[in-house]
């Protein structure tokens, strides 16, 4: 039997006979309370009255008998079932127990069969009525914090537009309706308390004008009326003192009011009551998120399995073409299929709420912080009607308020510092909400004084936390991220507000826990701007995915990333793939450099690289083709070589244990076709696995400066060396491939010198020589000198389908620009100016310049002519 | 108003001073887990290999269309000698997460009494040491018993 939760109290002045009784009571299911005399009895009724089934009395008893006791419960429980105990019951008692409304007399010495059955059979009625009372608590508590919920914003936005009545007539019909169905809880000084507040608002209506001072009282009073709201539905039974803000309802409404009459003629045009914005909540009831989880979870198992009879499904299909048990079996999965993915969706719905639920507390946080800090602020807010998950307005509403606090605390300057720095005296924070593809994205930005990344310097410096080299080499984003480090305060000022560095570190472990990310920008002088990215969490996870084979084994590629396939036969192999110093191999796609990963070689599942063998164009080691998924990661576009690709599957994301996580180049598991597991490569994490992060990072820095500079270089450059002093730039995507020639390749046409190359003729540009003179006179080059080195160095770069080869002494390092190309100053034909790169100042050359130059006298003709002539 | 869903865990088997164990072989030597850690003993499974993660970590299985995780005892314990045989899973739920430890063979689940056990000899190795609560003497070979806790915990904090 499950417990009963109401409580049958005991007296009886003999502690020895409570306990047994008390034990009985117990067996019975009741939850058993017990007093050894009336005063203390009287006590435990009042305070468990909502819970009280009914009372047991012995009658005889030091002090008062038991029809005495029970004459001073009839004030406060008349209702309760009165059952008295007796060694000795008489005629006249019963009678007299008739009279006072006893429930049952019950002989000593006890019986436990007879107890159960009195007990059971007298509160029979009585337990009906108790349940119904805590239903319609329950009720009363969801009703009321739904509206109390509406009242906030009303009185906010009373205090911003006191002439306005539709918020004051909006408030006071929801204060009125809270205290119309605050009589269910039988708690009269709740409704008194709920009366005084209307009266407030009443004498607002007829004319008081809304001061501050009234709506801080009312908000004030508010907060009571909220807290007590909530300490009933945790069931608390303690009495409320409200003679507090009783007095200050009463004061407020005292206040000689100026404006009276005035507003009281508006006020009465205010019309009824019943207009207003809110309109009647459709009706509903109240889920545990608890149960909808499970059913989330639950409904992702159903698709999981549902995917795997899909399959197995076609491929009976496949076996038995044309059997029409096994049409129909396909047809009605597809039936299955659609009311499936409707009830995903919805059960997603469910669990969603307006974000404007975390939003609405906001104003007042920012209302009462203004006042306390005397900075005067104005919160805009947008995108309060998105509708997310319950997980992400928790983790919403644990962040932005603490986040809104430090903005108008640290943030916000205040109003003599905005004045002296020509801003509006009144700062603004800016609170915007969107959904951007499976993302909540959450941007809170102050027009405040911003954040120091050099005063974050320092203080990280006076902390010692962190080595001195690595704080000085910190960039300027990696400071700002610093505040999201535990124990981290930039506050000059540790205040109650904020300061004390908890916070942002906690900030950013609630968004982590959810896969979200937080970023800062900050720009001093002009304010702060935080970005919080919160993944829409799914109950299943379906990455439509593209299956490819490396060295045997098979994995998922996510199709979002996945631009574009690439297969490239020995030959273009030559002509696309490109080793760099250190041999980093490069793929040449739409005139860009793509770093490339070789999937098999990442995993370690091959020994020797082919893709060096691949890229060097050695045709006797290599003649496969090569295929190459072209990937959009997080920060820019790599290759993958890959063994083979194979078709499309909708992969169901399965979640993998974290010793598997860790490697971090898997986003999950999935079930193959097959039935066995497959793994779903993680695109960003090859990108850091593969090392090429640090190549991304320095385009992206390129692409900054560019955007910056108004000569701006284009990407990446390739320094280098030539016998001549100082050091030379081209940029890295004028560069083709590098190679190294034997000087007997080096052959002479003419005047012109030229090595055969990919069975054409390549002029051999000696850059030493050309750009040393005045002009560079490309028709009449010099040879290279006699009796030089034995190899000659060359990058290639290609025009027009034809290659061009520069003769270099040493090819370095590829950097990108720290400076704009200065082009002021005097300089070399065929160069675009200098620049600093790593320090030194470098020539930039102008290869397309020299090329124009150079192609009038490369003859148009076929490669077969070319080759003929270039061996004449 | 806050309602918990209660999740019914069943019945108990708690004979006051006994207590069951799934037992296995590793190696030669004989293991147990105690029955409630432990939801199935399955048969060798297809399994997929994970390239990069740790050589314990052996790949992962099907397990009717859920995914677990399977651990090799003999790596975990640092053992050198491998099978060639398939192995078996013993399926353990471990913080919500399903894994498979794999055994060379199956035992009995055998009921052994606390007057049997004794704490963990300092003679077993260190590798094997950490996942183990306890040993039984019984009849035949010593048992040497597994905490699955102790064998997730150390999971879920390798990088």
């Amino acid at each position: 039997m499950a417990p009963s939760p109401y409580i049958v109290l005991c007296v009886d002045d003999e502690p020895e006979f409570l306990s047994i009784v008390e034990e009985l009571i117990k067996e019975a299911g009741y939850l058993s309370m017990s007093a050894t005399n009336p005063m203390d009895a009287l006590a435990l009724i009042d305070e468990h009255k909502d819970q009280l089934l009914c009372i047991i009395s012995d009658y005889e008893m030091p002090g008062a008998n038991g029809f005495e006791f029970r004459k001073m419960t009839t004030k406060v429980a008349q209702d309760i079932p009165f059952i008295i105990l007796s060694g000795y019951i008489t005629r006249e008692m019963a009678l007299k127990g008739l009279d006072l409304g006893i429930a049952a007399f019950l002989n000593k010495p006890l019986e436990a069969k007879q107890l159960h059955d009195t007990i059971r059979e007298k509160t029979k009625n009585y337990a009906e009525t108790l349940t119904e009372k805590a239903a319609l608590g329950a009720m009363f508590i969801s009703e009321s914090q739904e509206l109390i919920e509406e009242i906030e914003p009303l009185l906010l936005a009373l205090e911003g537009d006191p002439d306005n009545p539709s918020h004051l007539n909006s408030v006071f019909r929801l204060v009125h309706t809270v205290k119309g169905a605050s009589g269910v809880l039988e708690r009269p000084e709740i409704t008194a308390f709920l009366h005084a507040f209307e009266d407030l608002l009443t004498r607002i209506k007829n004319g008081f004008k809304a001061t501050p001072q009234a709506v801080t009282a009312l908000l004030q009073a508010f907060d009571v009326l909220k807290t007590t709201i909530a300490s009933l539905s945790q069931g608390k039974k303690a009495a409320f003192d409200f003679t507090a803000v009783l007095k200050l309802l009463k004061s407020a409404g005292n206040e000689t009011n100026p404006a009276s009459d005035a507003a009281g003629d508006k006020a009465e045009a205010g019309g009824a009551p019943n207009s207003g914005p809110t309109v009647a909540k459709a009706s509903g009831i109240l889920v545990p998120t608890l149960m909808l989880e499970e059913f989330m979870q639950l409904a992702g198992e159903i698709t999981v399995i549902r995917n795997m009879v899909n399959k197995q499904v076609r491929a009976i299909e496949q076996r038995m073409p044309g059997d029409s048990d096994v049409n129909q079996l396909g047809v009605l999965l597809d039936e299955m299929h659609k009311i499936n993915g409707t009830m995903q969706g919805r059960i997603v719905e469910l669990k969603k709420v307006q974000v404007s639920t975390v939003f609405n507390k906001l104003p007042r946080t920012v209302r009462d912080l203004s006042r306390q800090l005397n900075k005067p602020v104005n919160l805009e807010m947008n995108g309060g009607d998105v509708r997310v998950d319950t997980t992400i307005a928790l983790a919403l509403n644990n962040s932005l308020i603490h986040m809104v606090r430090n903005c108008v605390d640290h943030g916000l300057e205040i109003s003599e510092v905005r004045k002296s720095s020509g801003k509006a005296q009144t700062g603004t924070i800016r609170l915007i909400c969107r959904e951007e593809k499976d993302s909540i994205i959450v941007t809170l930005s102050d027009d405040g004084g911003g954040i120091d990344p050099e005063r974050l310097r320092r203080k990280l410096s006076e902390s010692g936390r962190l080595p001195a080299e690595q704080i000085a080499s910190m960039s300027r984003q990696e400071l700002l991220m610093q505040i999201f480090e535990p124990g981290f305060s930039t506050a000059a000022v540790v205040t109650d507000v904020s300061g004390r560095g908890v916070g942002m570190d906690m900030v950013r472990d609630s968004i982590t826990k959810l896969k979200g990310r937080i970023d800062i920008q900050s720009e001093i002088g002009k304010g702060t701007s935080f970005t919080l990215s919160l993944p829409v969490p799914r109950s299943v996870v379906i990455i439509s995915s593209l299956i490819v084979e490396s060295a045997g084994r098979h994995f998922a590629v996510p199709q979002d990333h996945v631009l574009r396939l690439v297969r490239l036969t020995p030959e273009q192999q030559r002509t696309h793939l490109s080793i760099l110093p250190g041999n980093a191999c490069m793929l040449r796609y739409e005139d860009t450099l793509l770093p490339l990963l070789d999937l098999a070689a990442m995993l370690g599942l091959t020994s020797g690289n082919t893709l060096l063998q691949a890229a060097s164009g050695d045709a006797a080691t290599h003649h496969e083709d090569v295929s190459i998924l072209v990937l959009q990661a997080e920060h820019g576009m790599f290759g993958l070589v890959v063994g083979s690709v194979h078709d499309t599957e909708d992969a169901v994301l399965k979640s993998l244990h974290k010793c598997v996580e860790v490697t971090g180049v898997y986003r999950g598991a999935t079930f193959m076709g097959d039935g066995t597991v497959g793994l779903i490569l993680d695109i960003d994490g090859l990108v850091k696995a593969g090392g090429i992060a640090e190549h991304f990072a320095q385009h992206a820095a390129t692409n900054a400066a560019e955007a910056q500079a108004t000569h701006g270089p284009e990407g990446q450059f390739l320094t280098f060396t030539l016998t001549t002093p100082g050091t030379f730039a081209v940029p890295l995507d004028a560069v083709f491939r590098f190679e190294e020639f034997p000087s007997s390749a080096v052959k002479y046409c003419g005047d012109m010198q030229a090595i055969i190359y990919r069975d054409a003729v390549m002029p051999l540009i000696d850059l030493a020589t050309v750009l040393k003179r005045p002009r560079p006179t490309l028709t009449v080059p010099p040879p290279l000198a006699a009796g030089g080195p034995a190899t000659i160095r060359v990058f290639i770069s290609q025009s027009e389908q034809r290659y061009f080869a520069f003769a270099v002494e040493h090819i370095g390092e590829i950097a990108s620009l720290q400076s704009e190309i200065d082009q002021s100053f005097r300089r070399p034909e065929g160069t675009i100016g200098l620049v600093l790169i790593g320090g030194v100042p470098t020539t930039v050359v102008d290869i397309p310049g020299l090329l124009a130059d150079y192609a009038p006298i490369v003859p148009e003709a076929p490669p077969q002519a070319a080759v003929g002539w270039a061996l004449f | 108003m806050s309602l918990a869903l209660v999740k019914d865990t069943g019945p108990k088997v708690d004979v006051p001073g006994t207590a069951q164990f799934s037992t296995f072989f590793v190696a030669g030597r004989l293991y147990g887990i105690d029955v409630r850690q432990v939801q199935e003993v399955v048969k060798p499974l297809p399994m997929t290999q994970i390239p990069l993660a740790q050589p314990y970590i052996r790949g992962l299985i099907n397990l009717r269309g859920q995914v677990a995780t399977a651990i090799g005892l003999h790596q975990l314990f640092g053992l050198t000698q491998s099978t060639s045989r398939e192995l078996m899973n013993v399926i353990c739920r471990c913080d919500g997460n399903l894994v498979s430890l794999l055994a060379d063979d199956i035992g009995d689940v055998m009921e052994l009494s606390a007057s049997q056990y004794e704490p963990v000899p300092a003679t077993i190795d260190p590798m094997i040491r950490r996942f183990m609560s306890g040993v039984y003497k019984v009849s035949g070979p010593l048992v040497s018993i597994i905490d699955s806790d102790k064998v997730a915990r150390f999971l879920s904090t390798q990088n």
